[in-house]
This record gives C-alpha cells, structure tokens and sequence, in this order.
C-alpha cells in the first residue's frame, strides 16, 4: 500500500489516500486484528467450568512478577486427536471437490453469457443471482424438500418409473457437495465472467487459423488466459466451503463430520472455547498459505 | 529493386494464358441479417503474387478476407486454393494463414513459442519445429528477442512476431489484415519494403487488406480496389493510377481533379469537351471512343499539370485562376486554384527542385493552368 502511496503524485491525492486506508485499518484493526488476538490467547487458555469457559492466561501480575501459563494441551490435539484430522481431511475433500465441480459448471456458464449480445448480459446475470437474494437458510431448507425420501425429485422419479425405490440422496455427501455447489455458484460465475470478458476472441481465431481445433484452442488458449478469474473463483468457494457448517448439518446429516461443524459443536455442545479456537486458528492458516502464494505470483 | 526485377520477366502471370491461377473466389457473396457485405466477388489470384485489396472501410474487405481463412462462411459462391475447393473447410484445416491486424499474439506465451504455436498443432519432431521457429524469427530480425513476452515489445516488434508466427506455418497463402496499420509513418515506410523482400525471399502468395492507397501501390503486384463489397477496378498499381476506370477509384487513390463536360467534337483522335468551369475547351485523348453529347468526367492528376504566372496563348487545355491555398510538403509544393469562370478549385502540383526562388508563385497570384490531352482520364462513371 505504502509503494502504491510513493507512486501518486498529487499531494491532494495522496492525503485523499491516506485518508481511505486510515478508514479502512480503523475497521479491521478492532473488528479483525484484536478479534483474532483475542481468539489466540483462547486457544491457549486451559479449559475450565465458569463463564466464559477458560483460565486467563495471565495467572497473577503485579510488580514484582507477571505469571502466566500457556496451556499446550488444544495444540496437542489439534495433530493427535483422530475425529479432528479425519474432519479436516474430509472437509478438504468435500470442499475441493465443490470447488472444482461449481468451476465445470460456472465456466461454461461464464462463457454462455460473454457470448450472448450486450445489451442483453446484465439481465441474464441478474436471472443468475437473483434466486441469492433470499435467505441461504432457506435456499439449503428448500433441497431438503426436493431431495428427500418422500421429496419432489423421489416423487417424480418414481411417477416417471425410472425407479422403484426412493434413493437415499438426503444426508449424504452428494447433497452436502450439491448444496455447496449450489450456494457458491455465484462466487465462481462473476469472476470467470468479468475474466471473460476481458478476454481477447481474436485469440481464438489465431489458435484456429494455427490449426487448432476448437478443444485444443480452448485448453491451450482460453484456460491459460483466464487462469485468473479460475484461481478467485476457486479461492472464492474453496474458502467459506472449507469452514461451512449449515449445509453439513442441514443436508449431511449426522454422519457428516467437517470441519466447520467440529468448530461449531465444540463451541456450542462442548462449550470447549479453546479447542474450538485452536480449531479455527488451524483452519486460517491452512487458508492463508494458498492465499499467500497466489497473491506473490501476482493471480490474486 | 522490385520493379526492375519485374521487368525482367517475360510476361506477368496474370498476362499469361498458360498460367492457372492459384486462388480462385468464385460469385462469393456473403450477407450478414439481410445485408449484402460482398456482392458475387469473381477474382483470381497468382502464385507468389503480392496481391491487395484496397478499399475504405466497411467496403467488405476484411469480411473478404476472414472468409478466405474460414472465420467467415459465405453465403454464396465458392472459393478454390491450388485447384482444391476449400469454401467449407474449417480454419484449422486450411492451408491458409492470417497475420492479424491486432497481431492477436499470445500474451502468455514467448515469442519463440508463439512462433512455435501454430507447428506444434502439425505432428512436427521438435527439431523441425526448433528450425523453422529460428529460421522464421531471423527473417523477422527478431531472434534475439525470443525470450520475451509480447508485452514486453513495442508494437513493430509484436507485428513481427504476428509475421513470423505466420510464416512458420510455411502457408500456401499467406492473409495480412492491415498488416502495418498499427505502426507509425516512419516504421511503417520501412516494413513496406521488408514485407515485400520477405515475400520475395519466402516465395509465398500474399495477400493483404489495407485502407492506405499509399501502401498497397508500394507493396502490391495487383490490387483491387473495392467499393461496397464489389470490386471496383483490378489491375497493377500504375493501371490504377494513370487509368482509373470511375469517378469512385480516380478519387480513392490519390488526388484528382475531377470535372464533367459534355463531348462537342473529336478532333484528329481527341475528343473536345465542354467544360463549363473552363473558359477554354478541352481537349481529351480517351481509351475508348465516346459518342458525341455525352457527358463524362474528365480526371486530371496534380502533378500532370502545369502552373504558370505567363500567358501563353493556347486553343484548348487552358484556364486561369487565382492561387488561393497552398501546402508545402517540403518535396513539393501543392496549389490550390480558384478557377476565374467557376466556383471549383484546380490542384497543381510542383516540385520544389529550387530552393526560394525569385518570382514564386504566392497567395492571390494570378496564374495560367494547362495540361497535356493524353494526361486526362475520361471517365464515364
């Protein structure tokens, strides 16, 4: 941000800048930053029957010495105890394959709208999102009717005889991952579509003209040159999915134990506040290494 | 150079009944939501000939051009390449390459693999594909830079990529959609003449699509000019140019005086016209015998005619005016000539072979205008 400042010339500008990122770390530095000191400390804080649920770290501070313990027992865990890795893999997995199945289905998609005319894309784009202006509640209620035992996509199925016997489609991770898909389209789709549109189809024609066939242009062409828009897409989706806890419990059922779930329950069904704060430090920071590395290579 | 080399040969390909010729478009029309872009297009074109289509834009020509390399499919007609018919031939099957006007590099590739692009698609030992990439980039000048990437380069550098990625392809035909008009005056006099000794030294057929009158009769073994998706008049660079066949190419390349009369009389193999602007006749020599009282346009260049501030007295071909604009240009000199009978201006051009000379011819001058009968076009549309 600094270098950026360096680089404005005009003085009225450069306080104008000043100004807005003053604005900007007086919102994240209390409401982030502290919020997250504060979660550390939890996180190593030993666990104990009161309100709120933990022993300060400080035990005792006065002038002649300051005492403090740092509980390691949450961190500990963290690595050893098997329903939290097996979480974590699993919620990598489910949210991986997500990601990867909005990114089939929003390409296409992105690519259906940058070649419709003009005038007609923000209408089209509208049509997309506005099924998002409603609650997300009520948007993941709404799949358990239709993929439920006795749900409307079982009821037609059965009406058509393609099958006898509902299938079991509720609670499992095909409705957790359908779920997700189906929340964080749209975090997929704007990306790739402001990718596209940006990009050069004359490039296409030159693939073409080099003798490409119209597969070859795309992979060797488009995907490259949209690379992008597909990286913020995924991170887009790949992150609220890895910490997601209304779809597991709405449309996965008990069974479905991910991560953003163990958090919760910890927290709430526990009441164990530092290991559900360890547990979301663990996840940040599995969230920030991609994050970080993406943003050097300059594709953020 | 090229002109001398030209003369050398016994007949041009085009003159010459043995030769077929190399590319073909056959009553190719092509109408977009109703609208006719090209209008039944017959033209045909040699091998190893610098062939251009000249026209404002909007005249078709690119649409021409996109329909030879398949982008465009037409609505109408067919389009033969070496004797094969290629009108329905999907672009990346064509032996047809294009040189794009936004040169339509690559931007996440090198250099050396966008030239290497459009090879690798052919199944090519990475050898063969190493040697034409090099031998491609050296004809281009631009082998030391191989390792960049195109936003790395200026603009002339990046339509020598364009050229080069093209090239390498070895096409039959190679298709250049204004291919310089992104390049600034001075580099783009310059790559007129290396396209030119590029084609001579590959030995391909081109053929390229401008808007510059200038730059098609430097480079151009023929060219046609197109007007509203036909095309207009056909012929070398110097037939267009001394022998516009309308009003519509007589004024697109060049400038031209350009005034009607009326034919009154023909005279030992000139025909005298009435042309109201002149106080005098005008005496014609056409191509064509013209039937008497009709009326034609006579087409006179700049530089065919002759300024004087004496009165010489003459029969025909004279008129006399007031100097009221002049352009110096720095080789020449061109005059802006209020005719005394009429409200039209006549172009004189003149070269400035004398540094300041004494009794120049100025502003408000009174001055004597006269031209040759054969320098005269006579046009009749």
């Amino acid at each position: 941000m600094w270098k950026a400042l360096k680089n404005i010339k005009n003085p009225s500008q450069t306080w104008t800048a000043v100004l807005l990122s003053v604005c900007v770390y007086a919102w994240v530095l209390p409401v982030f930053f502290l919020g997250f000191l504060q979660i550390i400390k939890v996180a190593f804080s030993e666990p104990y029957i009161q309100v709120p649920p933990y022993k300060d770290i400080l035990t005792h501070f006065s002038w002649e010495a300051v005492e403090f313990k740092i509980y390691l027992a949450n961190l500990y865990d963290l690595f050893n105890e098997k329903l939290y890795v097996y979480a974590f893999w699993r919620s990598i997995k489910i949210a991986g394959l997500s990601t990867f199945i909005a990114l089939l289905v929003a390409y296409p998609m992105a690519i259906g709208l940058v070649m419709m005319p003009k005038r007609w894309q923000p209408s089209l784009l509208l049509l997309i999102l506005l099924p998002f202006w409603t609650s997300f509640l009520l948007r993941v209620y709404a799949w358990i009717g239709l993929l439920n035992t006795d749900g409307i996509i079982n009821m037609a199925l059965m009406k058509i005889g393609l099958i006898s016997q509902p299938l079991e489609m509720l609670h499992t991770d095909f409705a957790v991952v359908l779920g997700m898909v189906y929340c964080y389209l749209p975090f997929m789709l704007l990306p790739l579509y402001s990718t596209l549109q940006k990009f050069d189809w004359s490039l296409i024609e030159a693939s073409a003209d080099l003798g490409c066939r119209p597969w070859a242009s795309f992979r060797q062409v488009m995907l490259p040159n949209t690379l992008s828009g597909i990286f913020t897409g995924c991170f887009f989706v790949f992150i609220p999915a890895l910490g997601e806890i209304i779809i597991p419990i709405l449309l996965g059922g008990s069974k479905s134990v991910l991560f953003g779930r163990v958090i919760w329950e910890e927290f709430f069904f526990n009441r164990d506040w530092t290991m559900a704060s360890m547990l979301s430090i663990a996840l940040l920071l599995v969230l920030m290494v991609p994050i970080y590395r993406a943003q050097k290579k300059g594709d953020l | 150079m090229r002109k001398y080399y030209r003369k050398n040969l016994k007949l041009e390909p085009w003159q010459d009944p043995d030769v077929t010729p190399y590319l073909i478009l056959e009553n190719l029309s092509k109408d977009y939501e109703g609208v006719p872009i090209l209008k039944n297009v017959n033209l045909e074109i040699y091998q190893e000939e610098f062939f251009c289509l000249l026209g404002p834009s909007g005249c078709g020509k690119t649409t021409l051009l996109r329909t030879l390399a398949g982008f465009e499919e037409p609505s109408k007609g067919k389009i033969y390449l070496n004797g094969v018919d290629i009108t329905r031939v999907p672009p990346y099957e064509r032996p047809v390459s294009m040189m794009f006007q936004s040169y339509a590099l690559f931007p996440h590739l090198t250099v050396q693999q966008n030239v290497a692009f459009g090879l690798k698609q052919e199944n090519l030992t990475s050898s063969t594909i190493q040697e034409r990439v090099e031998h491609s980039l050296r004809l281009v000048e631009m082998a030391d830079l191989a390792k960049r990437k195109p936003h790395q380069l200026s603009g002339g550098q990046r339509q020598r990529v364009a050229l080069a990625r093209s090239l390498a392809k070895q096409p039959q035909l190679l298709l250049l959609d204004e291919p310089l008009a992104a390049l600034d005056r001075k580099l783009r006099e310059k790559t007129q003449f290396e396209l030119v000794n590029i084609q001579e030294t590959v030995g391909g057929t081109f053929l390229t699509v401008t808007h510059d009158q200038e730059e098609a009769m430097t480079m151009a073994s023929r060219l046609a000019v197109m007007e509203e998706g036909q095309i207009a008049q056909l012929g070398t660079p110097q037939e267009i140019y001394e022998f516009p066949n309308s009003r519509y190419v007589a004024n697109f390349i060049g400038t031209i005086n350009l005034f009607d009369g009326m034919v009154v009389d023909e005279k030992d193999d000139h025909l005298i016209l009435d042309v109201q602007d002149f106080e005098l006749p005008a005496a014609v020599s056409p191509a064509v015998s013209v039937p008497e009282g009709s009326i034609v346009s006579m087409a006179l260049r700049p530089e065919k005619v002759h300024i004087s501030k004496r009165f010489t007295k003459r029969d025909y071909n004279h008129v006399t005016g007031l100097v009221e604009d002049i352009a110096y240009l720095g080789d020449v000199s061109i005059y802006h000539v209020r005719l005394e009978n009429s409200d039209k201006t006549m172009q004189a051009m003149i070269p400035n072979n004398i540094r300041a000379s004494e009794g120049k011819i100025t502003w408000d001058d009174q001055v004597f205008l006269s031209w040759d009968p054969s320098n005269v076009v006579v046009l009749m549309s």
